[in-house]
């Protein structure tokens, strides 16, 4: 591996993976119609898939083996510091649209002492300062400090309390059981999702996936049975009766995030089944490997502007 | 994660939906021979002190309410000149509710005797019952979107840089 062809893959990718976050918000803003704002759901998909890029990206290296790991932390270096980046540009445009909603301004008249008023006075906008300053310094330790494991533990807590920082102000505000729910099932699919993406990012040849896979599947099967749990907890507390699932925006938009959730489900089980043994004895090439990860990829982007559309659903 | 832990268990209680009106002063269509002091709107949960705003604008299109809206747990109210012509008055509502959703929406009342009040500015130039209508306008007066250019600029840069100096 190495040279132009997969960085024309990678830049492709990326394209289709910007291109598919774009739709599902906007999907996910006419789904929620009216009760949800499209660049709030758009700042926010993009924000909080920045902050599952650098979550898996921290965590991969865990995956492999001792001796091996150094290749994988190194790797990942370069993704690690242009998610961080993006996501510390994405969390301050949360604020920032957050506030101009709160005062009812345009973004562009928006002045600084109202976005200063609301991010240190509201608890919304405090939330939000919050995960800017993990965001800087999940920045900050990436390009600054050594990488090593300890360090790479350091980046997945910030990631961590970055995505969880909102939760507290949310639609959870007054419930504790669906508060904590929720954080449980954020932080669980934000680590499959992550972890697979930092798979196509950083695993390169044939006998990387072979390791890392296998740990990468019980990974995932750990996550996916901790999210569906959480989520339906939280959607059990939130939701009044059944029929909410097809009446309001948000049980609309749970609708489909469920029937997103069961597609995906379905796929991990035939990788699981079909992929996986094949990867482990190194039969699977790894750009097969990479075009596997990829299609799941794309259906768990849709799945995360869907949970932004969710969160951002009035 | 304690803390948050704690500060979620301490704000448990009825699992409610969003923040919606539930009660006025005065009440919605009432008709009044006087003008009241003040016009409140009373919410289903608490609402935060920063970003509420309320006006009151009468038959004339102009602003009878005076002040800054106060807000007292889940009231918000905002006090009222002495009013003028007899007609219809309509008070704006916007605040925050405390899991921070934006709730506005209005109400009108009657005022069946005319009264000797002046009236405030035009309200037509203003929003409905946004804050930023008297007070962010003037003091605002640097917008806050260069600085976030210059933000991403920076970051960008930085990375570039990072990236660079790595490889």
């Amino acid at each position: 591996m190495g040279g132009a062809a997969p960085d024309v893959r990678r830049s492709a990718a990326l394209a289709g993976g910007i291109l598919v976050v774009a739709a599902a918000s906007v999907v996910a803003w006419a789904l929620a119609y009216p009760q949800s704002s499209l660049p709030m759901t758009l700042v926010r998909a993009v924000a909080d898939c920045a902050a599952v890029v650098c979550l898996g990206l921290a965590v991969l290296p865990m995956l492999d083996d001792e001796r091996y790991r150094r290749e994988l932390i190194d790797r990942a270096t370069v993704p690690l510091s242009a998610a961080g980046a993006v996501w510390l540009v994405a969390e301050l445009g949360r604020v920032i649209v957050a506030a101009a909603q709160a005062a009812a301004v345009p973004v562009w008249r928006l002045g600084v002492p109202t976005t200063v008023d609301f991010a240190l006075n509201t608890s919304t906008g405090r939330a939000g300062a919050l995960a800017v300053i993990a965001a800087a310094a999940l920045c900050v330790v990436t390009v600054a400090a050594p990488r090593t494991a300890a360090v790479n533990l350091v980046l997945a807590g910030l990631s961590a309390v970055g995505l969880t920082s909102r939760l507290v102000t949310g639609h959870f505000f007054e419930s504790a059981l669906g508060g904590l729910a929720l954080a449980v099932h954020t932080l669980a699919a934000a680590l499959w999702c992550g972890a697979l993406v930092a798979l196509v990012l950083t695993v390169e040849h044939r006998g990387q996936w072979a390791r890392v896979l296998p740990r990468f599947s019980q990974l995932s099967l750990w996550c996916v049975l901790t999210l569906l749990f959480g989520g339906a907890a939280a959607a059990f507390e939130r939701l009044g009766s059944p029929a909410e699932l097809y009446a309001t925006g948000y049980g609309r938009l749970l609708t489909a995030k469920i029937a997103v959730a069961a597609v995906l489900v379905f796929m991990g089980w035939r990788n699981r089944t079909i992929w996986l043994p094949a990867a482990r004895a190194h039969r699977t090439t790894a750009v097969l490997s990479r075009s596997r990860s990829l299609v799941e990829l794309a259906v768990m982007a849709v799945a995360l502007a869907l949970a932004a559309g969710l969160a951002a659903t009035g | 994660m304690i803390a948050l832990t704690a500060g979620t268990l301490g704000n448990a209680g009825v699992a409610a939906a969003h923040a919606a009106r539930i009660a006025s002063d005065p009440v919605e269509n009432a008709s009044l021979p006087q003008s009241p002091a003040k016009v409140s709107a009373t919410f289903n949960e608490e609402m935060q002190p920063q970003f509420a705003a309320m006006t009151v604008v009468g038959p004339d299109g102009n602003l009878w309410s005076s002040g800054e809206p106060a807000v007292d747990g889940a009231t918000v109210s905002v006090g009222v000149r002495p009013l003028g012509p007899a007609g219809t008055y309509t008070v704006n509502y916007r605040a925050t509710s405390a899991d921070g959703h934006v709730v506005s929406g209005s109400w009108t009342f009657q005022l069946t005797v005319a009264g000797t009040g002046t009236a405030g500015p035009p309200a037509a130039t203003a929003p409905p019952g946004a804050d930023a209508s008297a007070t962010s306008e003037d003091a605002d007066g640097i917008p806050v979107w260069p600085f976030y250019v210059g933000a991403v600029l920076i970051v960008g840069a930085g990375v570039l840089w990072a990236a660079r100096r790595r490889t």
